[in-house]
Formats: C-alpha cells, sequence, structure tokens
C-alpha cells in the first residue's frame, strides 16, 4: 500500500535551490509536488494503562516459561508471513548450513539460545529433511514452522507436520504413541491437542473431537499448570489467522482458537476460581495486546518523534 | 526510535522488534514496566536495523523493486537513484542528532521551517541551515545522483 504526500512549498523550494547550486552534488532538478508517503502506520497508539495488575504479576511470575513459549510461537507464526524466510523456503531445495544460518538470524536467537544442542541439530536435520522432501511451498514453510514450535518434543512436531501435509491418519498415528508414552505433561498435552486436530481432519465432527481432547487432558493431573499456555494458544492462533497462512493452517489455528476457549471454560466451571479465571483471561489479553502493540509501536516508530525529539535538538 | 527520528523500514522494524522481545522474553518479570520495557525492545531492533542499513549501504547493494516507501521516498524527493540510495538512508541514520531531527521532522514527515522551530524552541533560520547540512551530507554520500 502506498500513499501520496505533499511537499511542503518552502521545502521544495530549498531543495530546488540547493539543486541549482553548482556545488551541491544534487541532480539538477524541480522537486515534486507529491512524492510517496516514506512511512506507514501513522497512527498514534492507544492510550493503555501501565504495568501489571497483581494477579498478572503472580500469573507471570509463575508461568514465565509458558509466556515466553506463547511468544515464541507469536513469532514463529507472524515469521512464516516475513518476505526473506518466505523467499528462502519458495527459493528450491537448497538448504545448507549457509541457509539455516540465515534462517536462525531471521528468526532471532531466541529460540535456538533455549534449544537444547541436541535439540539443535535435529531441528536443522529435520527442517533440511522437510525443505528437500517437500514439494508445495506452503507445506514446506509450515514444515519450518512447525518444526520451531518449541514444544521439545521432535516425535510431537513430526506429527504435527504430517498433520499439515495431509496424512492425518499417520499424524493420528505418531501423536497418540507420543501421548501415550510421554512422561512430561505439557508433551501429553500437545500431543493430545494435536490427536484433535488430526481427528478434525480426517471427518470426525468437532465436538467430538473436543470431547476426546477435554477426556484427556481432564486425566492428566499435570494439566492445571499449563492452562495459561493453553489459553494463549488461542492467541497464537489468532495471530496465524491474521498473518494469513493460507487456508489450511488457518483451519487448525481456529480449531486451536475453540480448544482454547473450550479449556477456560472447563476452567471457569470446575478448576480454577473465578479471581483466577480473570487472571488467565486477563494475561490472555494481555500478550495478545503485547504482541499487537509491539508491531503497532514499531509501525508508530517510523512516523512518531517523541516530545523529547524536540528538546533535543 | 520513536524517539531518535531514524529512518528505517517500518515492516522490518516490527518483525525486528518482535524478535528483539522475544529474545528477551525470557527476562520478563512482572516488576518490569512493561511500556518501558517494550520500548527498549524496539531500540534494540532498531539499531540493528540501522546496522543492517549501514551494511547494504557499505556493500553496495542496489534497492530492489518493489522499493520500501523510504527509498522510493527519497529517490523520488531528491533524486537518488535504486543504486545509491541506500547509501543515503544510512547517511541520514548517521546525521547529528539535531541534524537527524530536523530532517525528519522537516522532510520525512513534511513539517515547516518554522512549525518545528517553534516546537523544538529553535531559531527557524538554524532549522534551515541543519536541514541544508542534512541534505549535504546525504548527497555526498551517495555521490552522483542519477
Amino acid at each position: 500500500m502506498t500513499t501520496t504526500i505533499e511537499l511542503p512549498e518552502e521545502l521544495r523550494a530549498l531543495i530546488g535551490e540547493v539543486a541549482r547550486d553548482p556545488r551541491s552534488r544534487l541532480f539538477r532538478f524541480t522537486p515534486p509536488t507529491c512524492v510517496t508517503a516514506p512511512l506507514i502506520g501513522r497512527e498514534s497508539l492507544s492510550a493503555r494503562s501501565a504495568g501489571w495488575t497483581l494477579a498478572e504479576r503472580h500469573l507471570l511470575a509463575t508461568y514465565r516459561e509458558e509466556l515466553a513459549q506463547a511468544l515464541a510461537r507469536v513469532f514463529h507464526y507472524l515469521s512464516l508471513s516475513r518476505p526473506g524466510i518466505k523467499d528462502m523456503l519458495e527459493g528450491g531445495r537448497n538448504c545448507g548450513p549457509e541457509s539455516l544460518g540465515r534462517l536462525e538470524r531471521l528468526c532471532g536467537s531466541s529460540l535456538s539460545r533455549r534449544l537444547e544442542p541436541d535439540l539443535g541439530k535435529e531441528l536443522a536435520a529435520l527442517v533440511e529433511q522437510l525443505l528437500g522432501e517437500w514439494d508445495q511451498p506452503l507445506n514446506r514453510i509450515t514444515a519450518f514452522g512447525v518444526t520451531l514450535l518449541n514444544d521439545h518434543r521432535a516425535a510431537n512436531r513430526h506429527g504435527y507436520a504430517l498433520l499439515l501435509d495431509g496424512e492425518p491418519g499417520k499424524a493420528i498415528e505418531v501423536l497418540q504413541k507420543v501421548y501415550k508414552d510421554a512422561s512430561r505433561a505439557h508433551v501429553r498435552v500437545y500431543a493430545a491437542m494435536n490427536v484433535a486436530h488430526g481427528n478434525s481432519f480426517v471427518g470426525t465432527p468437532a465436538e467430538e473431537c473436543l470431547d476426546s481432547f477435554l477426556l484427556a487432558v481432564r486425566e492428566d493431573a499435570g494439566l492445571l499448570p499449563l492452562a495459561p499456555a493453553l489459553v494463549l494458544a488461542g492467541v497464537v492462533g489468532r495471530l496465524s489467522i491474521v498473518a494469513d497462512l493460507g487456508q489450511r493452517l488457518n483451519d487448525a489455528a481456529l480449531y486451536q482458537v475453540q480448544l482454547a476457549n473450550e479449556i477456560v471454560r472447563v476452567y471457569e466451571a470446575q478448576s480454577f476460581s473465578s479471581v483466577e479465571v480473570a487472571a488467565l483471561r486477563s494475561v490472555q489479553d494481555r500478550v495478545e495486546g503485547v504482541a499487537a502493540r509491539v508491531i503497532q509501536a514499531a509501525m508508530a516508530t517510523g512516523g512518531h518523534c517523541g516530545s523529547d525529539a524536540q528538546s533535543e535538538s | 526510535m520513536t524517539k531518535r527520528c531514524y529512518l528505517l523500514d517500518v515492516t522490518q522494524l516490527a518483525y525486528q522488534s518482535i524478535e528483539a522481545v522475544l529474545a528477551a522474553a525470557d527476562d520478563l518479570r512482572p516488576e518490569h514496566e512493561l511500556d518501558e520495557w517494550l520500548e527498549q525492545r524496539i531500540e534494540v531492533a532498531g539499531g540493528i536495523l540501522i546496522e543492517e542499513d549501514a551494511d547494504l549501504a557499505r556493500r553496495n547493494v542496489v534497492a530492489e523493486e518493489p522499493l520500501e516507501p523510504r527509498l522510493q521516498f527519497l529517490i523520488e524527493a531528491l533524486r537518488f537513484s535504486p543504486a545509491n540510495v541506500r547509501r543515503a538512508v544510512a547517511a541520514a541514520n548517521d546525521l547529528s542528532n539535531a541534524e537527524r531531527h530536523v530532517f525528519f521532522h522537516c522532510f520525512v514527515l513534511g513539517n515547516g521551517f518554522g512549525r518545528y522551530g517553534e516546537q523544538a524552541g529553535v531559531d527557524g533560520e538554524h532549522v534551515r541551515t541543519l536541514f541544508l547540512q542534512a541534505i549535504d551530507k546525504l548527497s555526498d554520500a551517495v555521490g552522483d545522483t542519477e
């Protein structure tokens, strides 16, 4: 989207004057009246209340890792629409160490810093394999995103990748095994969530998928601490919709939103006090707000100079 | 960056800011003031992009179509070419603080010299001088235009 702006007359006159000066290296020209607006996103940021509420402070202190992971997921989804990554992934099968290094740089160091060394190698190998084997650009992009989902379980990622590659049967098989074998609660929950996705892909009614998922996670004693992360998954889902990653991924994202909302409903009914549920919702809103504000603020940055700019001159 | 008037690609800045947020997400603590924390992350992101712009300029990387709005703007308004406009961007971000603010406010944002002078409490003629210095530096960095 490009818009034009009018150059102020005094500015045009001055530039013209400079251009006519024999000592100037500017080309001799008459400055145009209208030019492409150099910046977009000039809208002012809406006012917001600063700081965290007490409930949020508590949740942030308790679930900091989940919050970091949720933010990481936000980035991964958003990064898929980033031209550099997209171009490279669509550019062909050649994805050697140099390309991976570039990918890593584009994605920031945060993820690789958090990955265990072995997982990093595994990730590199998997990305290379997926990029080499899959023909559709969207699949390759998705594969990359999926492999970066930081749930620390390759099989889970692999199952989800299969799911998005249109092999829900295989995916369900892999993910059910993950669910059965995994010792860590959050790995089981993600596996169960992805099994539910898989079931929805093979035509199982959504309500049935949801019920089986909820049945699985209700039995999992370790679920409780994961609630914020799962709720936040809904935020990520919405953001991935915004990022317009394609219908198939959007379907999955929509389903994730539905699941997250359902989890909140379950907690409202059974596990959390109303204060805790309100706090969860507050964190959900806040994370969504953070992501939106980062984008908004960065967009507005180019167009706004703060009041201290005046004092600096 | 909001306060420092650098000429950045805002889309890249958005993405880089998200990266910076994530890079520091592990360090986010309840006692942090969120606005301040976010602003610091955006500053980090802006710093990285300024470095990247400078690197592209040093390596004489030609701007490709579709041109970013900021590059298109400089090409249209000052007749730089795609081949050298990156050097102009790098030079703009390398201006002195006062020159950069004048350049950004008066040229990029299109405010008048007098208006900016009033806002900033600076004599209009001085603003004009600073603007000319800025244009000279950009022209020198770019070399021959067209």
